[in-house]
C-alpha cells in the first residue's frame, strides 16, 4: 500500500467515471471475485463494465430472482459476491430479500433507481423500487455523486459484515448511473487493506453439519430474531461512524449518514436524497447570495434512518422539508414520513413539510427547489397536515382527509 | 425384489447419515429414499432445500443427518445451490458436493425457471426430486406433476376439468433438450438402481439429476404400503426407470413386468372413479418413445463430458 507520508492518506488517481463504472469499480478493487448478473436499464451499465474485467468471474443469470439467489449461495460458500439491479428487478428479488437479510448474510447490491411499473412504464429514475425494501432488513445508503455511490459500496462492505445484515447502495437512474464525473479512485491496495477478507461468523461447513434458516420451534423464537434485527439496524448507526473513521483515516474523506450544506445559521432546511440535493444545493447557493438563510441536509441513508445525526443538526423553531423523488401512495414521500415519525417528541418547535418531486424522471429545476423555499417561508404549522407535490406546473398541496370528488 | 438392510448398505442406529428424529408422516415413501441419497452421497455435502415436505424431514432447531442442511425460499433453491457450487469451486473445496433437494411442486412448477438456468449453465449441482406428484405438504393439491384425471384436493370434478385437456409434464424430457451431462429417474423401492444412478451421476462435474416417484399418504394408501405403492409404480410401467446421458444417449436401467395397472390404482383412494384409459394410453406411448430413443445409437461424441 502505497501511503503519502505525512498524511497516511493512500494514494490515489483522479478519474472520470460515470457511476455505474464507479460501482463495478468498487466492487473490483475490493476483490470481489464473483458476480451474478442480470440485465435492466439502467443498471445494465454496471453489468457491461463488469464484464470487462478479467478477475471477477461475470455470471449472466436467468431472472433477477435467480441472480439474487445465486449470490446468497455464493455468501454461503464464504465469498462475497457483486450484484445490482433497478426497478422491476429489484422488486422481483422481494422474496428472497427477506431471506438474505433473515439469514444475516452481508451481500452489498447496488441499485439504480428506476420507476416501478405501476401507472404506466417508465425508465425515469424513482426511489420506490429500493423503498420497497425498507421494512426487509437490509441497509439502505443513497448516492447524490458517482463518489458517493464508489465510497458507500466500499463502506457498506464493512458495516454490512459487521453487523451481519445484507445492504443496497442506491443512486438514481440515469443521472448517476450514465453521467460522469471526476472521482478520487484509490489505490487498490489501499482499498483492500480497507474491506479486508469476508468474514461471517456463522457459515455452513460440512465437518459441522448444522441446519441453517429452518422453521423455529416457537413464535417467540421469530420474535426475538425480528426484535434483535431491528436493534441491529439501529445499532449500525454508530458502526457506521466507526467504519467511516478508518475510511476517513485511509481515503481522507469524512462520511456521514447525512451532509449539512449552509446549516450553521439556517432558518430554512431543506432535506433531500440522491441527485436531488444537486438541484436544492444550486438553489441554496443562491439564496445565501441573497442573504437568505436556507440550508441543505442531505439524507444518505434510510435504513439506518440516521435519527441521532439528524437530532444534532436539527434545532428547534427551524421549518423544514423533506423532498421525496417517492411516493407511498396515501401517506406522500416516504423519507418525510419516516423522519417525521422519527423525531416526534426529539426536536420541538419544528415545522416538518413533505413535498413529493421528481416522480417518474420529473426534472426538479433550482427555480422549482426557489419555489419551494418560498413557500416553506411563509408556511406554518397548519401545512403539515396536507402532502405536497411539486411539478412542472408547479407546487399542488392535497390535504392527509381530503376526499375524492 | 426383496434385499436385507445389510445388503442394502443401511445400518440403522448405527452408520445411518439420516437418522430418527425427524418429522416425516409416519409411512412417507421419500425418507427411505433421503436415508439411500444421503448413504450414497456422503456427509461431505450440502443440502439446499426448497420449501416442500423436507421442511418435514429436517427440523429447524436440530440435525438428523450428517450433512449440513440450507432451507431455501420456495423457488430460489436451485440457484442459491449453485452459488454456492460456484464459491466452493473458487476456494477450492471441491472435495464437497452441492445437492438441490426439491419436490415436483418445486422443479416442475415453482422453481422450473431456476432448475432450467442452472441445467443451462451446467451447475455443478446433484438435483434430487422427490416426486410424489402434487402439493403433499399443503394436503394434497395439483401440482404440473400430479398425472392426468386423478383427484387431488384442488382438482375440480372430473367432467369440469376434462383430463385430456391437461397433462403431467415430463421433466426429463424437458431437461434433457438442455443436454445436461446426466439424468435418471430412480424409485425408493429399487435402492440398488438408485444407489448405481447416484454414484454415475456423481461422476460428472456439471449438472445432474435423480427424478424419483415416492409414495405420498396423501395418495389415500395404507401407511405401511409406501414401498410396495413405489415399487408398483416401477412394475405397472407408470414410473420407468432409465437414464439419459449428454441429453441424447437413452438407456433403460429396468424392464418391469407390467402388471396391470389397476394392481397400483386400486391400493389408493385417488385414483377411485378414474377412468384409466387415458393413463393406460399415456403409459403405453410413453414406453413406445422411451424404447425407440434407447434404441438409437449414438457417437459416443453425443456424450456430454464433464
Amino acid at each position: 500500500m502505497a501511503l503519502d507520508e505525512p498524511a497516511g492518506i493512500a494514494s490515489s488517481q483522479r478519474r472520470i467515471v460515470t457511476g455505474a463504472e464507479a460501482m463495478a469499480l468498487a466492487y473490483e478493487l475490493a476483490g470481489v471475485r464473483i458476480a451474478y448478473v442480470f440485465p435492466i436499464t439502467p443498471q445494465t451499465e454496471v453489468l457491461e463494465t463488469m464484464v470487462r474485467s478479467q478477475r471477477v468471474r461475470v455470471i449472466p443469470s436467468d431472472s433477477e430472482f435467480n441472480a439474487i439467489a445465486s449470490a446468497t449461495g455464493v455468501f454461503w460458500g464464504g465469498e462475497r459476491c457483486a450484484i445490482y439491479t433497478s426497478s422491476q428487478g429489484l422488486v422481483l428479488m422481494s422474496e428472497v430479500m427477506w431471506e438474505v437479510a433473515g439469514n444475516r448474510l452481508p451481500m452489498v447490491m447496488g441499485v439504480f433507481n428506476r420507476a416501478l411499473r405501476g401507472p404506466a412504464w417508465t425508465l425515469g429514475p424513482q426511489q420506490n423500487d429500493s423503498l420497497f425494501m425498507r421494512d426487509t432488513g437490509w441497509l439502505q445508503f443513497y448516492g447524490e455523486t458517482a463518489q458517493d455511490i464508489f465510497d458507500f459500496t466500499l463502506l457498506a462492505m464493512r458495516v454490512a459484515e459487521r453487523v451481519c445484515l445484507p445492504a443496497l447502495v442506491c443512486g438514481d437512474g440515469f443521472y448517476l448511473s450514465h453521467q460522469k464525473e471526476e472521482i478520487e479512485i484509490p489505490d487498490e491496495a489501499a482499498v483492500r487493506a480497507f474491506v479486508g477478507e469476508l468474514a461471517i461468523p456463522d457459515l455452513p461447513d460440512s465437518s459441522r453439519p448444522a441446519t441453517f434458516g429452518g422453521v423455529v420451534t416457537t413464535a417467540q423464537q421469530y420474535f426475538r430474531l425480528s426484535e434483535r434485527m431491528h436493534r441491529d439496524v439501529v445499532g449500525s448507526q454508530d458502526v457506521f461512524l466507526e467504519v467511516a473513521k478508518g475510511f476517513e483515516v485511509l481515503f481522507g474523506r469524512r462520511r456521514t449518514l447525512t451532509e449539512p450544506y449552509e446549516m450553521d445559521d439556517a432558518e430554512l432546511v431543506l432535506m433531500a436524497s440522491g441527485a436531488t440535493c444537486g438541484a436544492v444545493r444550486e438553489e441554496v447557493k443562491r439564496r445565501r447570495r441573497r442573504g437568505q438563510k436556507v440550508g441543505l441536509l442531505k439524507l444518505c441513508s434510510i435504513r439506518p434512518l440516521p435519527v441521532g445525526e439528524l437530532v444534532r443538526h436539527l434545532r428547534p423553531g427551524q421549518k423544514a422539508v423533506v423532498l421525496d423523488r417517492n411516493v407511498a401512495a396515501g401517506t406522500g414521500g416516504i423519507f418525510h414520513c419516516e423522519i417525521s415519525a422519527a423525531l416526534r417528541g426529539l426536536v420541538d418547535d419544528l415545522v416538518l413539510l413533505g413535498c413529493v418531486t421528481g416522480l417518474g424522471g420529473v426534472d426538479l429545476t433550482p427555480e422549482a427547489a426557489g419555489e419551494l423555499i418560498d413557500y416553506l417561508a411563509a408556511a406554518g404549522p397548519a401545512q403539515q397536515g396536507l402532502v405536497h407535490f411539486l411539478d412542472e406546473t408547479g407546487l399542488h398541496a392535497v390535504g392527509r382527509t381530503e376526499r375524492c370528488d | 425384489m426383496r434385499l436385507t438392510a445389510s445388503e442394502l448398505g443401511i445400518r440403522p442406529f448405527s452408520n445411518d447419515r439420516y437418522f430418527g428424529g425427524h418429522g416425516a408422516c409416519p409411512g412417507c415413501g421419500a425418507v427411505s429414499m433421503l436415508r439411500q441419497v444421503m448413504q450414497t452421497v456422503g456427509p461431505k455435502a450440502y443440502y439446499f432445500i426448497l420449501a416442500s415436505c423436507a421442511g418435514s424431514y429436517f427440523p429447524g432447531e436440530f440435525t438428523v443427518c450428517d450433512s449440513s442442511i440450507i432451507f431455501t425460499v420456495y423457488a430460489a433453491g436451485f440457484a442459491e445451490a449453485e452459488g454456492m457450487s460456484q464459491a466452493l469451486e473458487l476456494r477450492g473445496r471441491t472435495d464437497e458436493t452441492v445437492v438441490a433437494y426439491s419436490g415436483d411442486g418445486g422443479a416442475f412448477d415453482i422453481g422450473l425457471g431456476g432448475l432450467s438456468g442452472i441445467a443451462e449453465r451446467n451447475a455443478n449441482v446433484l438435483v434430487i426430486v422427490n416426486d410424489n406428484q402434487g402439493y403433499q405438504n399443503t394436503g394434497g393439491q395439483q401440482s404440473g406433476g400430479t398425472p392426468r384425471g386423478i383427484i387431488t384436493k384442488s382438482t375440480q370434478p372430473f367432467h369440469q376439468v376434462p383430463a385430456a385437456a391437461r397433462n403431467r409434464k415430463d421433466l426429463l424430457e424437458l431437461l434433457a433438450a438442455h443436454r445436461v451431462p446426466y439424468l435418471a429417474t430412480a424409485s425408493a423401492a429399487f435402492p440398488r438402481d438408485l444407489d448405481a444412478k447416484l454414484r454415475k451421476a456423481l461422476t460428472y462435474k456439471g449438472f445432474k439429476l435423480v427424478h424419483v416417484v415416492t409414495a405420498c399418504l396423501n395418495w389415500g394408501f395404507e401407511s405401511r404400503l409406501a414401498i410396495r405403492v413405489a415399487r408398483l409404480a416401477v412394475e405397472t410401467g407408470v414410473h420407468p426407470l432409465y437414464e439419459i446421458e449428454g441429453g441424447r444417449r437413452y438407456r433403460l436401467s429396468y424392464e418391469p413386468t407390467f402388471a396391470p395397472l389397476e394392481d397400483f390404482t386400486r391400493l389408493q383412494r385417488r385414483f377411485q372413479g378414474v377412468d384409466l384409459a387415458l393413463l393406460k394410453q399415456d403409459i403405453a406411448e410413453r414406453w413406445e418413445d422411451l424404447r425407440y430413443k434407447a434404441a438409437r445409437a449414438w457417437p459416443a461424441s453425443a456424450r456430454q463430458s464433464a
